[in-house]
């Protein structure tokens, strides 16, 4: 395993950076709501710490929030998007403006699972694209799932890392201004992705002119 | 005397992508990495134009911003940021943002934004243009 660099850290921060503003303002154009960022930032940690890393980034990460989606391609990976519990009624009614019809509520259930998968769905999707076409490199997703935070610990069992594995982590923190909702997006690409990332960065950042 | 110009911006990256649209020989270049240090930049170095990221630590563009106009309504303050939100923009531009410039920087843009605020670098702009076409 070789670390990245710091030129190479700050290059993804950056690119994470300029990726996440785009999905920002894709979200804006959906539901009126206007979004805080903050910088992003980028982590190498071993793949087995994740759970523990999230724990740290998190408060009360097991009764949290959270959409999970794995992506494939030039970089493998996968990114978790989580919010503090009681977010998809908040997130609901931002999407249901003007239209406050009551739900039976099993019906409700199902629309805030929709409205966190949908929220994710864009963040997660304009991030990943602006980032993968500023790097000039290409990924394909697997449908985003909603689970709670106390099933992240068996997934990321389930996922196959070694104690050798390492993982970039970015992770960057949001809020939805005026509407007391904000998350955290981390994304964790696998090791043998590092190569890849690494490349393209370098493309990026001589590249660029 | 050479123009004085001020970047101010978290990551090294973006600061790099910058100054590689600038001409260098020609201005007298400081950089800051946040917005406390853009403030105490502005007010020691008096800067011809600054350029100023808004997403940062400790203190970001926003307040920075808010606080250099504040104290210095002349100023021109070209903000470059990623993000590109329309409150985004309106909030800048309320602010007293001289420009908006989206990440990452174009060159023509850069220069535009350079000459219209410092018209006497219109013969270094140039050269550098064809410096590196």
């Amino acid at each position: 395993m070789n670390p990245i660099t710091d030129e190479e850290r700050d290059a993804l921060q950056e690119v994470m950076n300029i990726s996440f503003g785009q999905a920002a303002a894709q979200l804006a154009e959906v539901i009126d709501v206007f979004i805080r960022l903050e910088a992003p930032e980028v982590e190498l940690i071993p793949a087995l710490g994740i759970v523990d890393y999230l724990a740290r980034n998190v408060s009360g990460v097991a009764k949290a929030q959270c959409v999970h989606q794995e992506f494939r391609g030039d970089g493998d990976g996968m990114a978790f998007l989580l919010f503090p519990p009681g977010t998809e009624r908040r997130l609901l009614s931002l999407f249901q403006a003007g239209n406050e019809d009551r739900h039976e509520s099993d019906i409700l259930l199902e629309l805030e699972s929709e409205v966190l998968l949908e929220v994710a769905n864009i963040l997660i999707g304009a991030c990943m694209g602006q980032m993968m076409q500023l790097l000039d490199r290409h990924v394909t997703y697997l449908p985003p799932r909603a689970m709670a935070g106390d099933r992240l610990s068996d997934l990321l069992s389930d996922a196959g890392f070694t104690q050798d594995d390492y993982t970039i982590t970015v992770r960057t923190h949001f809020q939805f201004e005026d509407r007391a909702v904000s998350g955290r997006l981390f994304l964790v690409y696998r090791e043998h992705s590092l190569g890849n990332i690494r490349e393209a960065l370098h493309e990026f950042l001589h590249g660029y002119a | 005397m050479k123009p004085r110009v001020l970047i101010v911006d978290d990551s090294a990256t973006a600061r790099l992508f910058l100054r590689r649209h600038l001409p260098l020989e020609s201005i007298d270049l400081r950089e800051a990495t946040n917005g406390q240090e853009a403030i105490s930049q502005f007010e020691e170095f008096s800067p011809d134009i600054m350029f100023l990221d808004l997403t940062m630590p400790i203190m970001d563009g926003f307040e920075a911003l808010e606080r250099i106009m504040g104290d210095h309504p002349e100023a021109k303050v070209i903000v470059l940021t990623s993000d590109v939100q329309q409150r985004t923009i309106e909030r800048i531009r309320a602010l007293g943002a001289y420009r908006f410039l989206k990440k990452p920087p174009r060159e023509s843009e850069v220069h535009g934004a350079l000459l219209s605020a410092v018209p006497q670098l219109a013969g270094a702009v140039d050269a550098d243009k064809d410096h590196t076409t």
